[in-house]
């Protein structure tokens, strides 16, 4: 179930990338990882809980967002309002892998997190960006 | 005859996006009054002219499904075009959102799927140079 689950985040996050930021977006293909710049969380309340979280280095933050906004050079509020937005458009997406398409979930708000990997971790991918590295986390609670 | 818009969605990045789209759709825009949740939204409605409302659902304060609602209950609003422009995956409460007579349209989007689903709304496909009704176009319904 988890490397499924990988595979739908992965797809859910490739698919965002390209819709919003018209940004094409692979497996990130070497062991080594840069140091990701900022993240955002999304918590989900429903059949399950759990949180879903976007981790972006700089550079590739700024392409996303400009490319969201179709200029150059986005302010800092602008970037983390996009990592956040980008964030919940990724954790809406992979929800039904979860459940089925039938079930409700209620989510939060996106937030700031840490860049550390928190424990709890159920599967994560990492993506190649134009420009960057990107890595969607998803955490799910044992209820 | 210039639409009035209420665009209502906690991120403004997706505002910005989505006002972008309106601006390149080809419908004639008057004025796009932006709000950051349902609350303020509601309120924008009751003091400024709509013609339609683009909607997303998960905002703070109060969601969208709460504040469509509202805007149902309300004589103005009854009938006014909505596009709910959102994340939100379950087939059971999209279906209540098309209950309460909104439109869908699912993030993530395209611009060119926005932009359809706006005209679409507004009943009318536009030629985007002169702004005018083309041949086509379905009836709004509700």
């Amino acid at each position: 179930m988890t490397a499924e689950l990988g595979r739908q985040l992965q797809a859910a996050a490739i698919q965002t990338f390209e819709d919003l930021c018209f940004l094409c977006a692979a497996p990130w293909p070497e062991a080594e990882f840069p140091a990701m710049a900022a993240a955002a969380s999304v918590a989900f309340d429903g059949p399950h809980r759990g949180r879903v979280e976007l981790h972006c280095t700089g550079p590739a933050l700024a392409t996303l967002t400009d490319n969201m906004l179709g200029m150059a050079g986005a302010a800092p509020a602008l970037q983390r309002d996009a990592i956040g937005e980008l964030a919940n458009v990724i954790c809406g997406n992979l929800l039904p892998a979860l459940t089925g398409p039938d079930a409700v979930y209620r989510l939060s708000p996106p937030v700031p997190c840490a860049r550390d990997v928190a424990p709890g971790l159920t599967v994560a991918t990492r993506l190649l960006l134009e420009r960057g590295a990107a890595e969607v986390r998803l955490y799910l609670a044992v209820r | 005859m210039p639409y009035d818009v209420l665009l209502t969605d906690d991120s403004s990045v997706m505002r910005r996006m989505i006002r972008r789209t309106l601006e390149l759709s080809g419908i004639p825009l008057g004025t796009v009054h932006e709000a950051g949740d349902g609350a303020a939204a509601l309120e924008l409605f009751r003091s400024k002219s709509i013609d339609f409302a683009l909607i997303d659902i998960n905002m703070p304060v109060m969601d969208g499904a709460a504040l469509i609602a509202q805007l149902r209950a309300d004589t103005r609003g009854a009938l006014l075009p909505i596009l709910v422009i959102s994340t939100e995956s379950s087939r059971t409460r999209v279906n209540e959102l098309e209950r309460l007579g909104a439109r869908f349209v699912h993030k993530p989007f395209t611009p060119e799927q926005l932009s359809a689903a706006i005209r679409e709304l507004m009943g009318a496909t536009y030629d985007g140079g002169t702004g005018s009704p083309v041949a086509g176009g379905s009836d709004t319904d509700f």
